[in-house]
């Protein structure tokens, strides 16, 4: 539970009068910007934080009263995994069994599972220095999972993952979610936490922008009416001149030019045939257009343009 | 204490696969070897058949003391050697080791395993200790010719197994301190290493210009701390004589009298700083379990009034 949580740096206030509750066995993703302050929030639940005001509670233990209570509770996967070089998978496990007081035989059994689970076993062996990036953050969220914690901590666990080692990576947060783990995901791509979460939320200017599941999500990406349609124009030359056309046109609302300069977006109330006609508009208009079509926007794409909306 | 004792294996089984311990325990084998060398053609030089002070009825030269007990000079010396060492290999060793996991951000791992700050600075603490003494038994064969001359009592060893053994404690803890505080090893370790080096040269420096130039006693209460110092208080007898046959001016710091803490109980300088220094790693221990645990209360009330 985060309730009115301020955390200042210096002037700036990265997380503003922040609060949320997530419910057990929830998976909850909160997706935002670069500097949005993802990695902040779960700091402070994590107790490696302070707030500057407000409160933060895991399983109703206060994280500055009860810190080592809070501690004992949480897996926590940072951005960058914390690993021992010099140490192989083996030993870092071990050692971060052995630190959590599991007991010989409870610890082996843990090593294996985990080192199974992350499909790093035939790795176990290897010094951790020469793991691939994949194989690191795979390495670590076994570590996180080696007392059992009943909150999951992952920021942004699939960044830097691509093909094979990124669906490997969300099988294994997925299974982990069907066991029953609560997560709480931070993200900067919000396809990554529609993956594995239930509830998405936005963070920006330090609070809760938007929130919702995924069909929350989808619906965000249609239009709001029925009758409307979506439409993406990518324009070659002349945005300027497709911009001042099409915003004089009476069925045309919503008209947005996306941060590359090239792609617009608008919804169209007209029919088919006044849609058609609008190409060679443009053209006559001295506009080159690569691509013109209705099409949806991604549920993903839809929240990342929330990231910005409205900020100043 | 699991979190000590996995700290500790995890130290080894991580200084142990590195070239660089080796390179260190090289070095300091080169570095004690060259020290002893010279220490010992100092006491050994002057008259090796001179007749022993101890059976002479007229002579009690500094030098015949010192080949009257030739043991027991050649076994402080290498003693100070070791010390010596202890005061640039411990803190460094400790400093890098708690520096490098908060450049590493492995710090936020070890405060997310639970049992507490203090535990993780204790543990490194123990680690560093047990490592920087493991490298300071390099000198152990430099004590063979003090032993072969024969004279060297058990509790002069006792006393000197304290010393090292605490004085090797503090500078661990003030390592991990400096370390706690900076947020690179570098740093860490030099700051570390400077008041280790004040202890053992700066105390008896600061005494003697003061005592020498202004006849001010101020800063007398510092030679407590010092390891040469407590070692020579252990050398019983021996020091003693060759003390008292030391210029005025430094007679009194050569010779730190046992003092009385209870009815019956005088303590000798060496105990007295072994208790000193153990106590001053508890509190750096403390020190820095507060400056590495971000939910301190503490913090919250400087963070509070720098808002302010």
């Amino acid at each position: 539970m985060v309730d009115h949580v301020v955390r200042r740096f210096g002037a700036r206030a990265v997380l503003n009068g922040l609060s949320f509750a997530v419910e057990a066995n929830q998976a909850f993703g909160i997706v935002g910007a670069n500097g949005s302050g993802k990695t902040v929030l779960l700091r402070l639940i994590a107790s490696l934080d302070r707030p500057t005001s407000g409160r933060v509670a895991v399983h109703g233990y206060d994280t500055l009263r009860r810190a080592r209570a809070v501690r004992d509770r949480v897996g926590y996967l940072p951005e960058e995994p914390m690993l021992y070089d010099g140490l192989t998978a083996e030993q870092y496990l071990q050692f971060v069994g052995r630190a959590r007081g599991l007991g010989k035989q409870v610890r082996q059994v843990a090593v294996d599972t985990l080192l199974q689970v992350v499909g790093l076993d035939e790795r176990r062996w290897r010094d951790v220095s020469s793991f691939s990036p994949g194989e690191r953050r795979r390495l670590a969220l076994a570590s996180a999972l080696v007392h059992e914690p009943d909150v999951l901590l992952l920021d942004d666990p699939l960044r830097g993952l691509d093909g094979f080692a990124r669906l490997e990576q969300i099988e294994v947060l997925r299974e982990l979610h069907r066991l029953g783990s609560t997560m709480l995901l931070a993200a900067t791509r919000p396809e990554d936490a529609l993956e594995i979460c239930d509830t998405i939320a936005v963070l920006r200017d330090g609070a809760i922008a938007w929130k919702g599941d995924d069909e929350a999500a989808a619906a965000l990406a249609s239009p709001q009416q029925a009758g409307l349609a979506r439409v993406r124009a990518e324009v070659l030359e002349g945005i300027d001149e497709v911009v001042t056309l099409l915003g004089q046109h009476r069925d045309i609302s919503e008209l947005e030019v996306d941060e590359d300069g090239r792609t617009v977006w608008f919804l169209f109330s007209g029919d088919r045939e006044a849609l058609a006609g609008l190409l060679p508009q443009l053209l006559r208009a001295g506009a080159s257009v690569s691509h013109f079509g209705i099409e949806r926007r991604s549920p993903a794409a839809a929240i990342a343009r929330l990231f910005h909306e409205g900020s100043g | 204490m699991p979190l000590i004792g996995a700290l500790v294996i995890k130290e080894f089984q991580t200084w142990l696969r590195g070239r660089l311990t080796f390179a260190a325990f090289a070095l300091l084998v080169l570095l004690v070897a060259l020290m002893v060398f010279l220490l010992g053609t100092l006491i050994l030089a002057p008259d090796a058949n001179a007749a022993p002070a101890l059976f002479s009825t007229t002579s009690t030269t500094s030098t015949n003391i010192l080949v009257a007990n030739r043991a027991i000079f050649l076994f402080g010396a290498v003693g100070l050697c070791v010390i010596l060492a202890a005061a640039v290999v411990a803190p460094a060793v400790s400093a890098s080791a708690f520096a490098s996991e908060r450049e590493r951000g492995t710090l936020d791992l070890l405060l997310l395993q639970g049992p507490g700050p203090a535990r993780i600075v204790l543990g490194k603490v123990l680690a560093a200790l047990v490592f920087s003494l493991l490298l300071l038994a390099v000198g152990i064969p430099f004590f063979a010719p003090a032993w072969s001359f024969g004279g060297v009592q058990p509790d002069q060893v006792i006393a000197m197994i304290t010393i090292l053994c605490t004085v090797t404690l503090f500078f661990c803890a003030l390592g991990v301190f400096f370390g706690s505080l900076f947020k690179t090893a570098l740093p860490a370790a030099l700051f570390a290493q400077g008041v280790a080096l004040f202890l053992v040269f700066g105390t008896l420096g600061l005494h003697l210009a003061f005592a020498i130039l202004s006849g001010n006693d101020t800063f007398r209460p510092l030679l407590w701390l010092n390891p040469f110092l407590a070692l020579l208080s252990g050398g019983g007898n021996a020091t003693d004589t060759f003390a008292r046959g030391a210029p005025a001016a430094f007679r009194s710091v050569l010779s730190l009298p046992p003092q009385s803490w209870a009815p019956g109980l005088l303590l000798p300088a060496w105990v007295i700083g072994s208790l000193a220094w153990t106590a001053l790693a508890v509190l750096l221990v403390v020190g820095a379990a507060i400056a590495i645990e971000p939910t301190h209360p503490l913090k919250g009330s400087a963070k509070r009034q720098a808002a302010r």
